[in-house]
């Protein structure tokens, strides 16, 4: 058995590195892409760029409008965030600790939103907001994130509290802390990991919804990120250079929240699917 | 609460609930008003004829379904979802769970490879799709230039201009998106199975396809459960790839329903008829999701 699988190992190594290697490669392409000269892109698109030039960058910066973008999206996201958290950690805590937890019906609604698609409510979602006065606006996009996201959340945040054991609730009470003691003194502490997963669920996907900011942000002022790439792109058909470097603005933030918190995100995703 | 519990057990029972539903109150205040409410004024629209700017609702029966049930254009977006998703399963699906076999054979290095495969998941799906539109663009793409580069130039395409190849192009790029976050999964419920089985299956002589196919597999049965159900709702979020690469084009080649309800809705203006086909589409996906499922409860006992 020891053999086999040793002789199995270089393949197997080769294609790992293959299949990771293409799926890196559309990264590295688009960087190169925002170095190189027009005639480049069309010369040589695979190669790496002669010359390391700046100049696309600074096309897209200033007549691309990513700096906007980028504040409108970090308002959105952290807003979300926070909302998200302060949202869904009481009502997951609700439902695996609580008497709640003997009525699984209304769960069953929370999980019902789990599989329902946005297309569903997009409609008469754009005629309510806009009668609130939150169409075009960070404020109305942030509120209905979070309410879609709510069953994603607090299903999450279920399954992290369920695992805490209940003997710490029984202690608590023994000792004579009230339900509201026991949430935020005992149980909220030990679920930190729970909600930094959320905390990073919650912001890369605010940073990335498209549907939802295409529905309520018609004026260039408030759009998001990757709302106003798509609109770049469709106005830099005859400057690729640029596009390349809109879409390198545009990466950046999500690979770099990505790297700084991947194991919290990753470890978070096993723990809340697998269950 | 300290009041409540010494009076009477009727009325402790009633206050006993007074806090759960306070720290549920913040969430379903959220999901009622701008989930739940909008919802149901969906299914309100899609017995009527509102264009959006009429002030009365004026109710038309099931006019708009039966219109949907005759209309070969929503009928040929219905065709291309299934088509999409089965794609959409087939590459990040497949994909994900092949590719979590081979690096659970890796000695080192996973948590690396797999940190790696998941890195196109951070972006936003839009994102993906622009990037994925200069991938397959026919004059400075990589895909192009790819083959031709490997003296197979005849095989070089406009591959978001042709009807038949728009699709898959579109699908390729979602597979590349989604694969690592359907592998974390399928990797997480690797590590659930029990070694021993697989020290068995080695003592039996199994080799790698067979200890893939008769441990893996059956021990990855719940995981996938989760998985179909998964992907089957994300796989309606392709419409954000969908719409940064070709908007639903060339003509139509591209339109699945999620395009097609906001084309009808937004661009033609008949919302009835569009929250009628977003009616259609909520059930199919409810009836999916009940039939994956059902069959992990019977499976599991």
């Amino acid at each position: 058995m020891r053999t086999a699988s040793h002789r199995r190992h270089p393949a197997l190594l080769v294609a790992v590195i293959v299949i990771t290697g293409a799926t890196l490669y559309p990264f590295a392409w688009v960087v190169f892409g925002a170095f190189k000269s027009q005639q480049e892109i069309f010369g040589s698109p695979l190669l790496l760029p002669q010359e390391w030039r700046w100049d696309n960058f600074a096309t897209a910066w200033t007549t691309g409008n990513f700096g906007h973008y980028f504040a409108n999206s970090m308002m959105v996201a952290l807003a979300v965030t926070v909302l998200e958290v302060a949202v869904a950690c009481p009502a997951g805590y609700a439902f695996a600790k609580t008497r709640l937890r003997n009525h699984a019906w209304v769960f069953y609604v929370y999980l019902f939103g789990l599989t329902l698609p946005v297309q569903a409510i997009i409609i008469p979602l754009f005629y309510q907001l806009q009668s609130y006065g939150l169409v075009n606006s960070r404020t109305g996009l942030s509120l209905v994130i979070v309410a879609t996201a709510v069953p994603f959340a607090v299903f999450l945040m279920r399954s992290f509290f369920r695992d805490l054991p209940d003997a710490m609730v029984e202690a608590a009470r023994i000792d004579g802390a009230n339900e509201w003691k026991i949430f935020w003194r005992v149980m909220l502490p030990m679920a930190t990991p729970g909600l930094l997963a959320l905390a990073v669920f919650s912001f890369l996907g605010a940073w990335n919804e498209f549907l939802l900011a295409l529905l309520l942000l018609t004026d260039d002022a408030s759009r998001t990120l990757p709302l106003g790439l798509v609109r770049f792109q469709s106005e830099m058909t005859a400057n690729y250079g640029a596009l390349f470097a809109g879409i390198v603005l545009a990466m950046i933030p999500s690979v770099l929240v990505y790297v700084a918190l991947q194991r919290s995100f990753i470890r978070g995703l096993s723990a809340g699917s697998v269950k | 609460m300290r009041a409540a519990g010494s009076g009477p057990p009727r009325r402790r029972r009633v206050w006993g609930y007074v806090t759960p539903l306070l720290l549920l109150a913040p969430s379903l205040i959220f999901y009622g008003v701008f989930v739940l409410q909008p919802l149901v004024k969906s299914v309100e629209l899609s017995f009527t004829d509102w264009d959006g700017a009429a002030p009365t609702l004026n109710y038309v029966g099931l006019d708009n379904y039966a219109q949907l049930i005759g209309d070969d254009r929503f009928l040929l977006a219905l065709g291309r979802t299934v088509i999409w998703s089965a794609l959409y399963i087939a590459l990040a699906v497949g994909g994900g769970l092949l590719f979590a076999a081979l690096i659970t054979e890796l000695r080192r290095g996973q948590a690396l490879v797999r940190a790696l495969a998941f890195l196109p998941h951070a972006l936003a799906l839009a994102v993906t799709g622009v990037i994925w539109a200069q991938l397959f663009h026919p004059n400075i793409g990589a895909i192009n230039a790819g083959l031709e580069a490997m003296h197979l130039g005849g095989l070089a395409q406009a591959w978001l201009g042709e009807p038949l190849l728009a699709l898959p192009s579109v699908a390729v790029s979602s597979g590349w998106h989604a694969y690592g976050f359907y592998m974390v999964i399928f990797l997480a419920s690797m590590q659930t199975i029990d070694p021993q089985l697989y020290e068995a299956a080695a003592i039996d002589g199994a080799g790698g396809w067979h200890r893939f196919r008769h441990v893996t597999l059956p021990g990855l049965h719940n995981a996938t459960t989760v998985v179909l159900t998964l992907a089957t709702i994300n796989s309606l979020k392709g419409f954000d790839a969908v719409w940064a690469m070709t908007g639903g084009g060339p003509a139509y080649a591209t339109e699945i329903v999620a395009v097609y309800i906001w084309r009808v809705a937004f661009q033609v203006g008949e919302l009835g008829l569009a929250a009628a086909a977003s009616v259609i589409l909520t059930i199919i996906v409810l009836a999916f999701t009940i039939g994956f499922n059902r069959n992990r409860d019977r499976r599991a006992v």
